[in-house]
C-alpha cells in the first residue's frame, strides 16, 4: 500500500538533543524506580492512571495530533476493548492480561470498519460523526445480550494485595507508555509522519503531490483504534466491573483532547506533559475543593490555556527554540550554510 | 588536570533535574491529599455526587451526615475518639470515585467506609473497598447482587432491594377486588444497573414484570430507555397507543420527575402511575411538579409517625428546610451512621471482621426501622408505599402504617 521509512529530522543542536533525551530518560528511571521502590498505593494509583492517559493521548495524537483530525470517539475503541475483555472473561473465564491484544484486535477492525466511511469527512463532520459514534455503540452495549446490558461485567480481583495490584498496573501501564511513545516519535520522523503533517495543513495538497491521505488515515485509525483497545481491556482488568455508562463515558474521550491539546497536539511529548497537568490539577482540585466550584476552577484553567498558551506547552517550547535558533544572516556570518 | 566537558555538564544537568522532576512528581502527588488529623480521632470516610447527575440525593446526605456528625461529637464521639469525616465529591462518576476512594483508603486511612450514591457509582468502588480488606457500610445503594458476591461484608441501609421496589405496590394492588386493579400496565426502565433489575428481578424472582404475572396483570408496553434520555413524549405516546391504565417509572431522580411531567402533558391518566425506581416523591423536586405530581405512587422505607430512632427529629429539621415529607435518601444516609455508631460501640472496636461479626449478631435501632441483617448484608424486608394526595405524600401500604387510603385514579 505504501512504504514506512525513518526520514532524519534536525532538531536544533546535537548538545540540545542530548540533554532533552538525557530529560526524558532521567525521568523514566525516576518514575521506575518510584514503581519499584515507593510504598504509598494512592501516588502508585493516581501514577498508573496518569500513564494511562499518556498511552491514550498518544494513541489520539497520530491522528489528532499530526494528522489534524479531531477525534471526539476514542472512548469508542477503549470501551469495545474492555468489553472484549470482559465478555472473553464472563463466558470463556479468559484472563485480561492474555486477552488484551484480542481487545486490541477487536478495537482495530471496529475502526477500520468506522473509520472507512468517516475518514473521508472532513473537519466539523468527522468531530461530529466520531461523537455519535461513541453514543451509538454504547446504546448498543446497553442493549445487547452479551454485554449484560446496563447490569454490566464483574471481573475478579487479583489474588494479590491491594499494593501490589496497583504497582502491577503502573507497570503495565508504564511500559505501554514508553512504547507507544517510541512508536510515535517514530512515526513523527518517518515518511508517515510527514504524511499526517501533510494531510493536517493542506490535503487536497497532499494528495496532488501522492500522499494516499485515504489510506494513511486508514492505517494510522486502525493502529490508534488497536492501542485505544488494549489499554480498554487492561482496564477492564484494573477497575475489576465494566458497565455501559461509565466505560463509554465521554468524559473519557474528552480528556484525550484536553491533555492533547494542553501537553501540545502533534508533538511527540505533547501527551507526556499535558496527561500529567490535567489529571493531576482535576484530582488537587476535586480534594481541596470538595463543592462544584472545583469544576469552575478547572475549566478555567483550561480556557486561559487555550487563549495564552496556544499550541499548548510544547507549542511554546518549540516557538522558544525557533527564537533561538541562528537567523540566516548569523548563519552566514558564523560560515554555517543557510538552511 | 581535570577538564569540563561542556555537553557532558549539560547532559548531567540535565539529567538530574529530570530526576528531581520525576520525584518532584511523585511528591506532588502524595502533597496533594490532605493531612491525617494528629489527635486520631476515628475518621469516616465516603463520596458523594455532589455534582453532576446525582447531586439532589447527594446533597441530602451530606446534610444528615454533617448533622450527625455534630450530633455523634457532641456525645463525646465514639470509643472516647472524636469522630471526623472526610466525604468527597465523586461527580457522579464511577472513575472518580474509584480514585477517591483509593485515595480514601491509602492517603487518608480512614477507619470506616461509606458507600456513595446509586449502584452505578457505588458498584464500581465495591472491589477497591473489599480489596483493602473494609466493610462498606452502604446507605448509598441497592444491589442485590453486589451484597450476595461480598458475602456480608457490605452492610446495607435500605431495607428493600430492587427486585422488591414494585413488591409494595403489588400486594397493594392485591388486596382490591380484582375488578378495580388496573388491566393494562406499561413499565419504562432506565438502562442503570439498577433499575433493570427493578423490573427483571434476580433469578426469576421479584421484579415488577414477575409481580405483574403473579398479580395478573397483563404487561402491554416494556420500553428501556438509555439513562441520558430527556425527552420521554414518544414512550409516553405508545401507553396512550396501547391504552395502558397502569405506568411504572423506574428510573433515578432526573427522568423520573421528566416521565411524570411527560405524562402529565401528554393526558395519559393511568390508574395507577408509580414511579418505583428511585425515591423521588420523597425529593422536594416532587411537588414543584404541580398537578403532575398528583396521585403518583411512591416507596420509602420509613415514615415519621413509626417513631423509630432519630426518625421525627430528622423529618423536622427537614421540614424546617422546606421538605414536606422526609428524602428516602436522608433516612437511609442517617439509619447507616445509626448503625456505625452502635455497631462500634456494641463492639468496643474498629477491627473490621469483629465489627462484621458484631453486626450479623445483634440488632440495630435506626431511623430506618429495627434491622436484623441477613447473611447477604441486607437487612430483612420492609417497605412504605406513599401517594402524593392533594400537595402531600400519604402511606397508603402496609395497613399498619396508613395514614390514608390509596386513590386510583379514573383513566
Amino acid at each position: 500500500m505504501f512504504s514506512v521509512f525513518l526520514i532524519p529530522k534536525a532538531t536544533g543542536s546535537r548538545t540540545a538533543a542530548l540533554a532533552a533525551w538525557g530529560v526524558w530518560l532521567a525521568l523514566l528511571a525516576g518514575l521506575a524506580a518510584y514503581g519499584l521502590f515507593g510504598t504509598r498505593l494512592f501516588v502508585l494509583s493516581t501514577l498508573a492512571t496518569v500513564f494511562m492517559y499518556v498511552v491514550l493521548t498518544q494513541a489520539w495524537n497520530l491522528l489528532g495530533g499530526y494528522g489534524g483530525y479531531l477525534n471526539f470517539g476514542l472512548v469508542t475503541f477503549f470501551g469495545i476493548g474492555a468489553y472484549t475483555t470482559g465478555i472473553l472473561f464472563q463466558y470463556h473465564e479468559l484472563s485480561p492480561f492474555l486477552t488484551a491484544p484480542l481487545a486490541g484486535v477487536a478495537a482495530a477492525i471496529a475502526g477500520l470498519a468506522i473509520g472507512i466511511p468517516t475518514l473521508r469527512l472532513r473537519g466539523a463532520y468527522f468531530a461530529l460523526v466520531t461523537m455519535i459514534v461513541t453514543f451509538a455503540v454504547q446504546i448498543l452495549a446497553l442493549d445487547l445480550t452479551i454485554t449484560q446490558g446496563a447490569l454490566g461485567i464483574y471481573l475478579p480481583a487479583l489474588p494479590l494485595k491491594p499494593i501490589a495490584v496497583e504497582r502491577l498496573f503502573y507497570f503495565v501501564f508504564l511500559g505501554l507508555a514508553v512504547l507507544v511513545t517510541a512508536l510515535v516519535w517514530a512515526v513523527e520522523h518517518s515518511n508517515i509522519g510527514w504524511a499526517l503533517v501533510a494531510i493536517r495543513e493542506d490535503e487536497d495538497a497532499a494528495e496532488i503531490v501522492g500522499v494516499r491521505t485515504v489510506e494513511v488515515k486508514w492505517a494510522v485509525n486502525a493502529v490508534t483504534c488497536f492501542i485505544a483497545g488494549v489499554v480498554g481491556g487492561l482496564y477492564a482488568q484494573r477497575i475489576a466491573y465494566i458497565e455501559p455508562t461509565g466505560t463509554f463515558a465521554f468524559d473519557i474521550s474528552l480528556n484525550v483532547v484536553l491533555m492533547a491539546v494542553i501537553g501540545g497536539a502533534g508533538f511527540w511529548q505533547g501527551p507526556l506533559i499535558g496527561a500529567p497537568i490535567v489529571l493531576l490539577v482535576a484530582d488537587m482540585l476535586r480534594v481541596t475543593v470538595t463543592s462544584e466550584v472545583n469544576r469552575v476552577i478547572f475549566s478555567m484553567i483550561v480556557i486561559l490555556i487555550a487563549l495564552f498558551v496556544p499550541g499548548g506547552v510544547m507549542g511554546v517550547v518549540s516557538r522558544w527554540r525557533r527564537a533561538r535558533q541562528p537567523k540566516p544572516e548569523d548563519a552566514a556570518a558564523s560560515g554555517l550554510p543557510a538552511p | 588536570m581535570t577538564t569540563f566537558d561542556p555537553t557532558r555538564r549539560r547532559v548531567l544537568g540535565a539529567a538530574g533535574l529530570a530526576a528531581g522532576v520525576a520525584a518532584g512528581l511523585a511528591l506532588a502527588v502524595a502533597a496533594a491529599a490532605p493531612a491525617v488529623a494528629q489527635q486520631a480521632p476515628i475518621v469516616i470516610g465516603g463520596t458523594l455526587g455532589l455534582t453532576g447527575a446525582y447531586a439532589e440525593p447527594s446533597t441530602d446526605y451530606k446534610f444528615v451526615y454533617d448533622r450527625w456528625l455534630e450530633e455523634v461529637n457532641k456525645k463525646g464521639g465514639l470509643l472516647g475518639r472524636p469522630v471526623k469525616m472526610v466525604v468527597y465529591n465523586d461527580e457522579s462518576t464511577p472513575t472518580v470515585a474509584q480514585s477517591l476512594y483509593n485515595r480514601l483508603l491509602d492517603q487518608d486511612k480512614v477507619d470506616i467506609v461509606i458507600a456513595p450514591y446509586t449502584t452505578f457509582v457505588g458498584g464500581a468502588v465495591v472491589p477497591i473497598v473489599m480489596s483493602h480488606g473494609k466493610l462498606l457500610f452502604n446507605g448509598g445503594f441497592v444491589g442485590i447482587n453486589i451484597f450476595r458476591n461480598n458475602k456480608g461484608s457490605i452492610i446495607g441501609s435500605f431495607t428493600y432491594q430492587e427486585p422488591d421496589y414494585t413488591r409494595g405496590l403489588f400486594e397493594m394492588l392485591k388486596d382490591l377486588p380484582a375488578e378495580q386493579r388496573p388491566k393494562r400496565l406499561a413499565i419504562f426502565t432506565s438502562q442503570n444497573p439498577f433499575t433493570v433489575v427493578v423490573r427483571a428481578g434476580i433469578g426469576g424472582k421479584g421484579g415488577a414484570l414477575n409481580y405483574a404475572k403473579e398479580a395478573g396483570i397483563p404487561v402491554v408496553l416494556d420500553e428501556q430507555y438509555p439513562p441520558t434520555t430527556t425527552d420521554f413524549n414518544g414512550l409516553v405516546q405508545k401507553a396512550k397507543a396501547a391504552n395502558a391504565d397502569m405506568v411504572l417509572a423506574l428510573g433515578l431522580p432526573n427522568d423520573t420527575l421528566n416521565i411524570a411531567r411527560s405524562v402529565h402533558q401528554q393526558g395519559l391518566k393511568p390508574m395507577v402511575f408509580c414511579t418505583c425506581g428511585s425515591q423521588v416523591t420523597t425529593l422536594s423536586a416532587w411537588p414543584k411538579l404541580g398537578e403532575a405530581a398528583e396521585g403518583g405512587f411512591g416507596t420509602t422505607v420509613s415514615w415519621p409517625t413509626q417513631g423509630y430512632p432519630g426518625l421525627a427529629d430528622l423529618a423536622a429539621v427537614f421540614k424546617a428546610r422546606g421538605y414536606e415529607t422526609l428524602p428516602t435518601y436522608a433516612i437511609v444516609g442517617y439509619a447507616i451512621l445509626q448503625v456505625i455508631e452502635q455497631a462500634v460501640e456494641g463492639a468496643k472496636t474498629l477491627d473490621q471482621e469483629k465489627l462484621k461479626a458484631y453486626i450479623h449478631a445483634n440488632e440495630f435501632k435506626t431511623a430506618a426501622g429495627t434491622f436484623r441483617y441477613q447473611d447477604d448484608g441486607t437487612p430483612v424486608f420492609s417497605q412504605i408505599l406513599i401517594q402524593f394526595q392533594n400537595g402531600r405524600n400519604q402511606v397508603v401500604w402496609p395497613k399498619q402504617a396508613q395514614t390514608a387510603q390509596p386513590v386510583l385514579g379514573k383513566p
